[in-house]
Parts: structure tokens; C-alpha cells; sequence
């Protein structure tokens, strides 16, 4: 029964943040939009490109969408709700989500066309860009849980969220998750208007439709992180946890759309830069401050 | 343990999912062979010519640096889970290992190492 | 309904998903995103997406009337669309190139497109292969080419032969090619190992499971399945390139940022030699659009603002202006020019190329802030005011300005080449308008900024004065320049040079006529000058700077010779 709930929190969030999607470029509700959009790839073509490498090209869309769910598999969904509740669950989102950066390499040099390459690259580069933040700031919640069990990391919120307890570490964690869900201003990897669709323009049809649908699931993965990690999880006055997640993840994953509506793409050189200048910095204090906090 | 092998089936699930996706594309048609379909696009030309070949990325300076600080990082996700029981001392004790770590970075960086190569 | 055509439609019968598959229309426009605006286009409605590249479109939308080549361009854009696709014209009729379009529409359906092109016939019986001679030559002649040099399509037609025995003995069948190869290129000795080394060491991993994947005969992948060469590192692969700047030797790629980029102006094409990201090489490629020659100008002078008004839709008004000022100049009758639709025509083409660079940088809000002052505008309901507040707000997102102040400095030998904006921002420049009648009280201005900034700020400042100047001007009666032609008197040679500045820069027509005949016409374009400029100011930038500096130039497609 609480599965058949998880189940439908999660197909629901999922087109929810389809949606929204729509609305943050074009500003508009289309309630019908996933189902149109569903259809319309469903019945294109595929087209393999001439040359191409076949173990990566097939490979990188179903990596891509496994990855994704893959971290939400030790995510909680409500209180003592969660799929796999490994001890070390904080750490398994982290090495869950470097397959993302695989399967989207994979996807730049698979069909052997310049503009998916230098999408692919890019995209590398902005991995070592926002890996340490994300890294440091969940052992900062870590170490406010004394566990890295996902379950715990929530209880340890009852009293005050993380959000409060460690706001740059927030800052550092939601601009990281920006940057490896690829939303704007961190949209290399797919820049519609400086690689005319980059790492997936070769796609097409199945494949092209498995990573639409992976980039939703890690749009909500990314979501439901944030929200176990600084939000409270399921934690909330009235309603049930399960309703509670998914407010916060759809409120989370609305305003990661908006957010990015303050500047232009961003450079990776430009990311890299301010990443390992100001944000990794910013992530040791913010362990620093939490270990002060934790002591006193 | 059944929580890794759940995991472990949530993968095969997803493979699962996408190959039943797939089987279920079959039945929309076949992909008609085009002269000019299968070369990857440019933009309103064809680019027939392989792309792969040795790229410079100008970012081999970070790489280097986030190998040394995913290192450091592999160290303190279990200092994290024990910190609160030991207390100062945990503190000190990382703070150096973190400190040196931190030189290392702004050494780094008044060498100009932290820009586009 | 529309009934996808045969060229467009699937094989098959419609099944569950038949016609709504449709209801989401993605458009990739030729050429370009800004005719469809200038014709009433709106990118921001419900299910209508424009696409960025023609492999997640479903909809062609031709527009216009287009030269050759970019015909040839739109039926490679066309031939790689998945099916299913829909090939719709605007104001067009028929294309040499492309097969019969599946619609045909005017500007006034351009507000109701969903109505129009949906719901759709995906499937049909009978679907024909769409193959135009060039494509096909283009497509065979490019593989010979890379037989010569990679020698794996060679090995195609012997490899069918032996499909039977590759699954045992790939190192034999190695071997035998080997050698059969090297003996019909022994010139190139070292080259082709260089190649063939190179494949082996992308693809030792993966030999056994390619051929299980592919047996539907696909026979493209089969050429990388060498194995049992030698591995072959990076620095040996790439020993005969040429160095970089930063003394590394890099595999060079040719690519081309050609008509239809959803970042470029629509119709301009860029091909580029790329070492990675950054550009070793730019240069524009002329001759997409300008097709005119400028042997076969009229003779009467009646007929020169015509005829000068076809070699830009976007600047109709400014060639007529420009040809009627010749005119009297040659004759030395007065005239006065039409200010208010000069000005019009200047704001537009800068609202557009704003747009257009809002997407380059790849600025969201920004592009459908400037899309609602376009709608505005065009309704007439745009104040000087209102485009002051967006003003501000442009100029106070903290990213672009650290950019765009990086690219693109005009060193000062060349600067006295230009006008327009790139010689205002680098204060050199004086406008035109000021000494022409109609402009009084202009004042110009001045900047200090000889980069990619200063650029976009004399182009917001002169929206901004066109905008003051359209609101103080008085509606003008309308001018009848057929019989201004009339009252002019030609006799003996006459010469005149006329000048006039749009928003790109200064065009000069030199006229010579003789006995009231038109003897020699010359044209000087801004855009020539601006084009000539892209590969010394690109040079090894990154990718991303170089497209957004070409973008910042403003380079007119209508206007570069061919």
C-alpha cells in the first residue's frame, strides 16, 4: 500500500515537473504537455548516425535514466518510507549521480558529430566543477546526523531544518544541483543556441525520449535531495509525510526552473573558476561552522 | 544486503523499462534508410567527417586538484558519522588534515592554476 | 487534416497514436527565427516549440522566396528530419530542391498555426525515399573521400563477402585488408597506419559486441572492428598537426555554424576550424543569400529603388531612401527623407538582432522580455520609457557585462574602417544623421568601450533615441516617390554618392548616370567590412565567446557578396 503511494508521489512529481518545464521558458500552463510531447517522439524515427560508436551510443540514454533513479532509491519518501535503507544512503546519492556525467560523455562521443563532442567535454568540466560542493555539504549534514543513513539525517532535523542550521551550505548544494541537472544557466551539455542541441542532437526517437524522461527523473531526484537534506523531508504540522515531500520536492523543483532566470549560460571555464575560487572554499567553512555549531 | 540487491533490481528494472519502451516503439514503424539521414547535422549542411580525434581540455588544472580533494573527501565521510561522539579533538584533527589541503588550493591558485589552460 | 505527403509520412498504418501526435508542433524555421517574426510569428504560444536542430523538429517552415543555395541548405535540413515531418512554405510556392510541400500558408495563418497544421496523417502507404541528386552525390562523394583516407569503406565491399567467416577470424581478415590496403596507398604510408591505429585504439574493447549488435547490415560501425593492431597514443596520432598557440598538437575539426543555427543571425554561415574548444579559424561564407550582381542594374531611373529594395527584406525602406537620395543628388533636386519609416525600420532590425543575441547568450528571460517590447512595438505601444526600465534591467545582469567586455576589441589600425556601432562604442565615429535634414537636434554619442559591451550599449542607446524620435515626429503624409522621379531632370553625366546610416553601419551608393540613363551603380554594405573582420577578432577564442562575438557583430547575410 505505501509502495502503490510512493509510486504514484513519484509518477506524479514527474509530470508535475514536466510542466513546469514548459512554463519556465515559454511561461505558460499546458497541463497536456508531457502526454504531447510523450507522443510525439514516441512515433519519430531513429536515426543512427553513420560512424558512430555503438556500445556508447546505445548505452548512454538507459545509463543516463538509471542513474537517476537509482539515487532515489535510498531517498525517503516519509517516515521510515524508503526503498533501500542503506546505512551509508547520503554517500550512494553522491556516486549514484557521477553516472550521470558517464552516460552523458558517452552520449557526446557516440555519434561522432562536433557539436554532441564539445557538449560532452563541457559537461566533464562542470562536473569537476560542482562534484566538491555537493560533496562537502552533505558531510556537513552528515555530520550534524552523526550517521549517513538517509533516515537519520531527516530525524536530525526535527528541531531545525538545514536550511537554517547551514544556509551556505544550502546555497552551495542547490547551485551544485543546478549545475549537474544541467538547468539554465548551466546548460551546456544540451545549449540550444550555441550548440544547436549539443550532446543530445543526434538522438532521436527511443533514445531521445529515455533521456527526456531521465532528465525529469533527475530533476525530481535532485528535488527530493534537497529536500531530505535541508528541507525537513517529510516533516510538517498537518498533513502526512508522504504529502509533505511531495509539496516541498514540487516547490524545490519549481524554483530550481526559476532560479536560473538571473543570468545568461554560464562558461564552464567560468563555473570551474568561481567553483574552485569561492565555492569550495565556501564548502570547507561551512564544515567548519557546522563542526563550531555542533560542539557548542 | 537486501537493500543493496533492491537497489540492484531497481537497475535491471530500469533496463527492463527501457527495453520494454523500446519493444513497444517497434510497433510505430520502421525507420526509412535516406541518403543524408545518418549524417550527424550542422546546422543546415552535412558533416560526413569523423569528429573523434584528441581534444584539449583547458581545465586539466581542476582535474588535478579535485582528484587531490576527492581524496581528502574519501577521509572525511567517516570522520563525519564519529564527529559529534569525539568533539574538539575530531575537530583539530580534520582541521589540519583540511588546512593542508587548503594551501595546497590557494598554492595552486597564486600559481595560475585555477584558469582556463 | 492535413495528409502528410509521401515524402514525410511514415511507412505503416496509423495505429493508437494516429493524428495527435501532432498537437505539439516543433518548428525549425529557414532561414532563420527573424523573418518569421517580421512576419507576425510568435514563438511563445501554446504548442509551439521551436526546435534547435531539424532531428528534434517536426515541422519545416520555409519562408520566402530563397536563393539556390539555400534551397540546397533547407532540403539538408529536410533530409534530416525523422519522419514523421511536415514540409510547410510560407509565401512560397514551389522549391527546386524540396518536394511538393504538405501545407501552404501565408503570413495571416501564422497567428493560427495550430489550427492550420494540426491534426495530421502520419502514415501512408507508400512513402518515397526523398533523394535530390546533389544529396546523394554529396552523401556517396564524401565516402569515397574518406575511403582514401581511412580506407574502412575499401573494406566494405570486401567485408560483405566475407560476413560469413568475420565472427571467427577477425585477426586474419585484419591482415589480409592490411595488406590489400596498403598496397593500393603506399604513398601514404604512414598516414594510414596513423588512421587506422587510431580506430583500433578507440574500439579494442568493444570488437565482439558490435557484430552481434548490428546484423541488420549496417555496415558503417564494421570499419572500426580492426582489431589487433598496435595502440597508438594521442601525441603520436596527432605528430603531424600544426601547434596551437599553447604548443600543444590537437586533432583539428572543420564544422559549420551554417544558415540555419538557432544562435547566429538566420542565414549567415560561419565554418570554423576547431582544436577542441577554442576557434582556430572563422570565416564567413559568402554568398548564401546575396544573390545580386551588380551588372544588372535597371537603366531608367524609375526603377532603382525597386530594384535596390529587393536585396534585403529587412531593409526595404532604407535601400529606397538611399537610391531616392542619389537621385536628387544627381540632379540636384531636393528631397526629404521619410524619417519616421527609416526609423521604424532601424528599431525593428535592432529588436531583432536583440532577440537573436539574447539567445545566443542564452538568456531566457531576457529573450521573452525583449520578445513582449517587440510585440509592442509593433503594435505601436512602446514608450521610450518603458524600454528605459528594460534598458536598466539589461544592463544590470551581472554576468554579461565581465563577458561581453573581454570580446571583442577592434585593434586601432583597423577601427577607422568602420561605422556604426563598433566605431561609436570605440568613440571614433560621429552619426550620419546629424547632417541630414529631417534629424534636427541630434546629438550624438559616444562611448569608450571598444568591446562587445559598448556595442550592445550604443545599440540599446540608439533603440532608444529612434524610439524618442518616432514619438516626436509627426505623422508624415505620404510621400509618392514615383512621381518625385518624374519631376527630376536628367540631362548630361550626372555622379552623386549618397550616404546613409542604418543600424549596422554607413551604406554608400555611387551613382553615375548619363542622359537620364543609369551607367554604373556601386554599393558599399556595411556588412562586408564586418564579415572581413571574423577571423581576426575570433581567433582563439572558445567556442562559446567566438559565437557570441560573431553574434554581437550583427553581420547581415543579405548583404555579404558572393
Amino acid at each position: 500500500m505505501i509502495w502503490i503511494i510512493t509510486i504514484i508521489v513519484f509518477l506524479s512529481s514527474l509530470y508535475g515537473i514536466a510542466v513546469l518545464e514548459r512554463w519556465s521558458i515559454y511561461r505558460e500552463w499546458d497541463f497536456g504537455y508531457p502526454i504531447k510531447v510523450f507522443s510525439g517522439i514516441f512515433v519519430q524515427e531513429d536515426i543512427k548516425p553513420r560512424k558512430h560508436d555503438p556500445t556508447f551510443f546505445e548505452t548512454a540514454p538507459i545509463l543516463f535514466i538509471a542513474a537517476a533513479f537509482l539515487a532515489i532509491g535510498v531517498l525517503p519518501f516519509a517516515a521510515g518510507v524508503v526503498p533501500a535503507g542503506i546505512a551509508t544512503g547520503a554517500l550512494f546519492v553522491n556516486a549514484a549521480l557521477a553516472y550521470i556525467m558517464v552516460a552523458l560523455l558517452m552520449a557526446g562521443w557516440a555519434p561522432n558529430g562536433v557539436y554532441a563532442m564539445v557538449g560532452g567535454w563541457r559537461f566533464l568540466g562542470q562536473l569537476i566543477a560542482y562534484s566538491m560542493p555537493i560533496v562537502m555539504t552533505i558531510t556537513a549534514t552528515v555530520m550534524r546526523a552523526e550517521s549517513m543513513d538517509m533516515l537519520k539525517i531527516v530525524v536530525s532535523q526535527a528541531g531545525l531544518w538545514n536550511i537554517i542550521y547551514q544556509p551556505v551550505g544550502f546555497v552551495l548544494f542547490y547551485l551544485a544541483a543546478m549545475a549537474l541537472a544541467f538547468l539554465p544557466p548551466f546548460d551546456l551539455p544540451q545549449a540550444g543556441s550555441e550548440l544547436a542541441g549539443g550532446v543530445f542532437a543526434e538522438y532521436t526517437g527511443k533514445r531521445l525520449l529515455l533521456f527526456r524522461l531521465g532528465r525529469l527523473v533527475l530533476i525530481f531526484s535532485l528535488s527530493l535531495a534537497i529536500t531530505n537534506f535541508y528541507l525537513g523531508g517529510w516533516q510538517g504540522p498537518l498533513l502526512p509525510g508522504f504529502v509533505w515531500t511531495f509539496i516541498k520536492t514540487m516547490l524545490v523543483a519549481a524554483s530550481l526552473f526559476w532560479a536560473g532566470s538571473f543570468t545568461p549560460r554560464i562558461r564552464h571555464d567560468h563555473t570551474l573558476e568561481w567553483s574552485w575560487k569561492y565555492a569550495t572554499p565556501a564548502a570547507l567553512l561551512n564544515i567548519l561552522w557546522v563542526g563550531i555549531l555542533l560542539l557548542l | 544486503m537486501w537493500h543493496y540487491l533492491l537497489l540492484f533490481f531497481m537497475l535491471l528494472f530500469t533496463a527492463g523499462f527501457a527495453g520494454c519502451l523500446y519493444l513497444a516503439k517497434k510497433t510505430t514503424g520502421k525507420t526509412l534508410r535516406e541518403p543524408g539521414k545518418n549524417v550527424p547535422a550542422e546546422s543546415g549542411h552535412l558533416a560526413p567527417k569523423t569528429a573523434w580525434g584528441r581534444y584539449h581540455i583547458h581545465y586539466y588544472g581542476y582535474a588535478l586538484m579535485f582528484l587531490a580533494f576527492d581524496m581528502e573527501m574519501a577521509y572525511m565521510y567517516p570522520w563525519a558519522v564519529v564527529y559529534k561522539e569525539i568533539g574538539l579533538m575530531a575537530l583539530l584533527d580534520m582541521g589540519v588534515f583540511l588546512l593542508i589541503l587548503f594551501l595546497g588550493l590557494l598554492y595552486t591558485w597564486s600559481q595560475g592554476g585555477l584558469k582556463r589552460q | 487534416m492535413v495528409k502528410l505527403g509521401t515524402y514525410s509520412a511514415k511507412k505503416g498504418k496509423a495505429g493508437f497514436f494516429g493524428s495527435f501526435t501532432f498537437k505539439l508542433l516543433k518548428i525549425f524555421p529557414v532561414p532563420g527565427m527573424e523573418v518569421l517574426l517580421k512576419k507576425g510569428f510568435i514563438p511563445y504560444q501554446k504548442n509551439i516549440e521551436l526546435a534547435n536542430t531539424p532531428r528534434h523538429a517536426n515541422v519545416l517552415l520555409v519562408c520566402g522566396p530563397l536563393p539556390e543555395t539555400a534551397e540546397k541548405a533547407a532540403a539538408v535540413a529536410f533530409a534530416q528530419m525523422p519522419r514523421p515531418r511536415m514540409l510547410v512554405f510560407l509565401d512560397m510556392e514551389k522549391a527546386e530542391f524540396l518536394p511538393k510541400p504538405d501545407v501552404v500558408i501565408n503570413a495571416e495563418d501564422l497567428k493560427v498555426l495550430t489550427k492550420k497544421l494540426c491534426p495530421a496523417e502520419i502514415y501512408a502507404e507508400n512513402p518515397t525515399v526523398f533523394q535530390p541528386d546533389f544529396l546523394t552525390k554529396a552523401v556517396s562523394d564524401k565516402e569515397e573521400d574518406d575511403g582514401h583516407q581511412e580506407h574502412h569503406h575499401d573494406s566494405h565491399e570486401t567485408h560483405e563477402d566475407h560476413q560469413g567467416h568475420q565472427h571467427e577470424n577477425g585477426h586474419h581478415e585484419h591482415e589480409e585488408h592490411g595488406g590489400h590496403e596498403h598496397g593500393q596507398n603506399d604513398g601514404k604510408q604512414h598516414h594510414d597506419d596513423h588512421k587506422e591505429h587510431a580506430h583500433n585504439g578507440h574500439d579494442h574493447s568493444g570488437g565482439g559486441h558490435n557484430r552481434e549488435g548490428h546484423d541488420q547490415g549496417d555496415h558503417n560501425h564494421d570499419g572500426h572492428d580492426h582489431g589487433g593492431g598496435g595502440f597508438m597514443s594521442m601525441v603520436m596520432m596527432t605528430k603531424d598537426q600544426p601547434r596551437g598557440t599553447d604548443g600543444l598538437q590537437m586533432d583539428r575539426n572543420k564544422v559549420r555554424f551554417g544558415p540555419f543555427h538557432p544562435g547566429l543571425p538566420g542565414g549567415l554561415q560561419i565554418e570554423m576550424i576547431l582544436a577542441g574548444d577554442t576557434v582556430v579559424q572563422a570565416e564567413v561564407e559568402k554568398g548564401l543569400f546575396d544573390q545580386t550582381s551588380f551588372q544588372h542594374f535597371p537603366e531608367e531611373p524609375e526603377d532603382l529603388p525597386g530594384w535596390l529594395a529587393d536585396f534585403d527584406p529587412f531593409q526595404k525602406e532604407m535601400y529606397r531612401e538611399l537610391a531616392l537620395l542619389a537621385l536628387a543628388g544627381a540632379t540636384g533636386s531636393d528631397f526629404n527623407l521619410n524619417v519616421e519609416k527609416l526609423e521604424q525600420e532601424r528599431v525593428r532590425n535592432l529588436f531583432l538582432w536583440l532577440l537573436k543575441f539574447q539567445k545566443t547568450l542564452g538568456d531566457w528571460e531576457m529573450e521573452r522580455h525583449v520578445f513582449r517590447l517587440w510585440q509592442d512595438f509593433q503594435q505601436n505601444a512602446l514608450s521610450p520609457e518603458k524600454f528605459e526600465s528594460f534598458r536598466k534591467k539589461l544592463e544590470n545582469r551581472w554576468y554579461p557585462k565581465t563577458r561581453l567586455r573581454r570580446l571583442g576589441k577592434i585593434p586601432e589600425l583597423n577601427l577607422h574602417h568602420f561605422s556604426g556601432p563598433l566605431a561609436k562604442a570605440a568613440g571614433n565615429a560621429s552619426d550620419l544623421r546629424r547632417h541630414l535634414s529631417g534629424y534636427e537636434c541630434f546629438k550624438n554619442f559616444n562611448l569608450n568601450d571598444n568591446n562587445a559591451w559598448g556595442w550592445l550599449q550604443v545599440r540599446l542607446e540608439e533603440i532608444h533615441r529612434s524610439l524618442q524620435i518616432l514619438n516626436n515626429q509627426p505623422s508624415a503624409e505620404k510621400k509618392d516617390w514615383a512621381s518625385k522621379i518624374q519631376k527630376m531632370h536628367f540631362s548630361g553625366t550626372q555622379n552623386s554618392c549618397a550616404k546613409l546610416e542604418t543600424s549596422r553601419g554607413i551604406f554608400i551608393l555611387n551613382l553615375e548616370l548619363k542622359d537620364g540613363k543609369i551607367k554604373k551603380v556601386d554599393l558599399k554594405r556595411p556588412s562586408t567590412v564586418l564579415s572581413a573582420l571574423v577571423p581576426q577578432l575570433t581567433e582563439n577564442y572558445e567556442l562559446a565567446d567566438a559565437l557570441v562575438a560573431i553574434a554581437a557583430l550583427d553581420i547581415s547575410p543579405w548583404e555579404i557578396n558572393a
